[in-house]
C-alpha cells in the first residue's frame, strides 16, 4: 500500500473484515464485528450504514439479493474491496512487526 | 414500552437523516435498531441501548447531512440549485404549516381581544366565521389529500394549508365586498326614506353585515354538496378489499 493512501477508519476496516468470509446483512455485520473485536466494538445502526454508504461509494462493497431473502439487503466485498483490505492488513502486519521489535528488548529488561 | 412505541421512536429518529439516505437505508436501519434493542433487552441493558441509539443517531445523522452537502457541492449547477431548492422547501415546510395554522386561528384571537374591550359587533362574528371557514377548508383539504396521495405528515399538512389559506383569503375578501355593498344599500335606503331614528339606522347598519354573511353562506352549500358527491365517487371507484 502506498503510504500516501490513508488507512481505512476502524469501523470501515472492521466491516470489510466481517464481509471477507461471506456476504452478510446489517445485523450479521454488527455481530461479526463484535466477535472479531472480542466484544470491544459494537456498532450502532447509524455508524454501520454511514460506513457502508461510504464503502459503497468507494466501490469496496456492493449490495446483493442475498440467499433469496429479498426482504433484507445483503452486502459483499468487491475485488477492489478485498485488495484494499489486504493492503491495510499488510500495513498493520508490517507495523506490528516493527512495534514488536522495538518493544521486545524493553519487555525483556523489565 | 409497546412495540408500536418503539416503531414510532425509530421512525422519528430516522427523520433526522437526509431524505435520500432514508430512502436507501431507512428500512434496514429500523430493522437493525430493532434487532439491537432485542439483544440489549436480553442482556438487561435497555437504558444503555437508548443512550447509545441517541448518540449514534445524533452523530451519524449529522455526518450523513455533511456528506450530502459535499455530494451536492460536486453536482452540476442546475442539479445543485434544484436540490438546494427542494431541501429548502422541505426545511421551511414545518414553519409554514405552523404559521398557516396560526393564521387560521388569528381572527378568533382578534375577536376575543376586541370583545374584551367591549366590542361585540358584526366584525366580531366576521372574524369568528373567518377562522371557522379556514379551519373547515383545512380539514376538508386534509381529508381529501389522504384519499388522493400517500404523503408524509408535513407534506400533507402544507398541501392542506396551501389549499385552505387562499380559500380563507378569498372568503374574507368576498365577505368584505359583500358587507360594504350591504352597508351602502342600507345607508342609501335610510337616507332616501329618512323615517327611522339615527340609533335604529346605526343598529341596522351594524347588523346588515350579519345578514350579508348569511347570504354569503349560500356558496358553501354547493361546495359541501360537491364534496359529498366526490366522496361517493371515490368510494365507488375504490376496489373491494378481499
Amino acid at each position: 500500500m502506498s503510504r500516501k493512501t490513508q488507512l481505512l477508519p476502524q469501523v470501515s476496516f472492521s466491516i470489510l473484515l466481517a464481509l471477507a468470509l461471506r456476504e452478510r446483512h446489517g445485523y450479521e455485520i454488527i455481530q461479526q464485528v463484535e466477535e472479531d473485536s472480542a466484544g470491544k466494538l459494537r456498532l450502532g445502526a447509524g455508524a454501520l450504514y454511514t460506513s457502508i454508504h461510504k464503502l459503497k461509494q468507494s466501490g469496496y462493497v456492493e449490495e446483493t439479493d442475498g440467499d433469496g431473502n429479498q426482504r433484507r439487503k445483503y452486502y459483499r466485498l468487491t475485488p477492489s474491496g478485498l485488495l484494499r483490505l489486504q493492503q491495510d492488513v499488510a500495513y498493520y502486519d508490517e507495523i506490528t512487526q516493527v512495534s514488536q521489535q522495538r518493544l521486545s528488548p524493553r519487555t525483556e529488561t523489565m | 414500552m409497546k412495540a408500536n412505541t418503539y416503531r414510532k421512536t425509530f421512525d422519528r429518529l430516522l427523520m433526522l437523516y437526509p431524505a435520500s439516505y432514508r430512502a436507501e437505508y431507512g428500512r434496514e436501519i429500523k430493522r437493525v435498531q430493532n434487532e439491537l434493542r432485542r439483544q440489549y433487552a436480553r442482556e438487561g441493558n435497555l437504558r444503555v441501548f437508548w443512550l447509545r441509539l441517541m448518540a449514534d443517531t445524533a452523530i451519524h445523522a449529522a455526518s450523513a447531512h455533511l456528506a450530502r452537502v459535499r455530494e451536492i457541492m460536486h453536482m452540476d449547477t442546475s442539479v445543485k440549485v434544484s436540490t438546494i431548492g427542494r431541501g429548502l422547501v422541505g426545511f421551511l415546510r414545518v414553519p409554514f404549516v405552523l404559521f398557516s395554522l396560526f393564521l387560521f386561528v388569528a381572527p378568533v384571537i382578534t375577536a376575543i381581544q376586541v370583545s374584551r374591550e367591549g366590542y361585540v359587533g358584526a366584525n366580531y362574528w366576521f372574524w369568528q366565521l373567518s377562522s371557522l371557514v379556514g379551519i373547515a377548508v383545512f380539514t376538508i383539504a386534509w381529508r381529501a389529500t389522504a384519499q388522493l396521495h400517500r404523503l408524509s405528515f408535513w407534506k400533507r399538512a402544507s398541501l392542506a394549508c396551501m389549499l385552505a389559506y387562499p380559500a380563507l383569503m378569498l372568503f374574507m375578501f368576498v365577505m368584505q365586498v359583500q358587507m360594504h355593498a350591504a352597508n351602502v344599500l342600507v345607508r342609501g335606503y335610510f337616507e332616501t326614506v329618512g323615517l327611522v331614528s339615527v340609533e335604529t339606522q346605526e343598529l341596522f347598519f351594524e347588523w346588515s353585515t350579519v345578514i350579508a354573511y348569511l347570504v354569503m353562506m349560500n356558496w358553501a352549500l354547493p361546495l359541501l354538496a360537491g364534496y359529498k358527491l366526490r366522496l361517493k365517487i371515490v368510494k365507488k371507484r375504490r376496489p373491494a378489499v378481499r
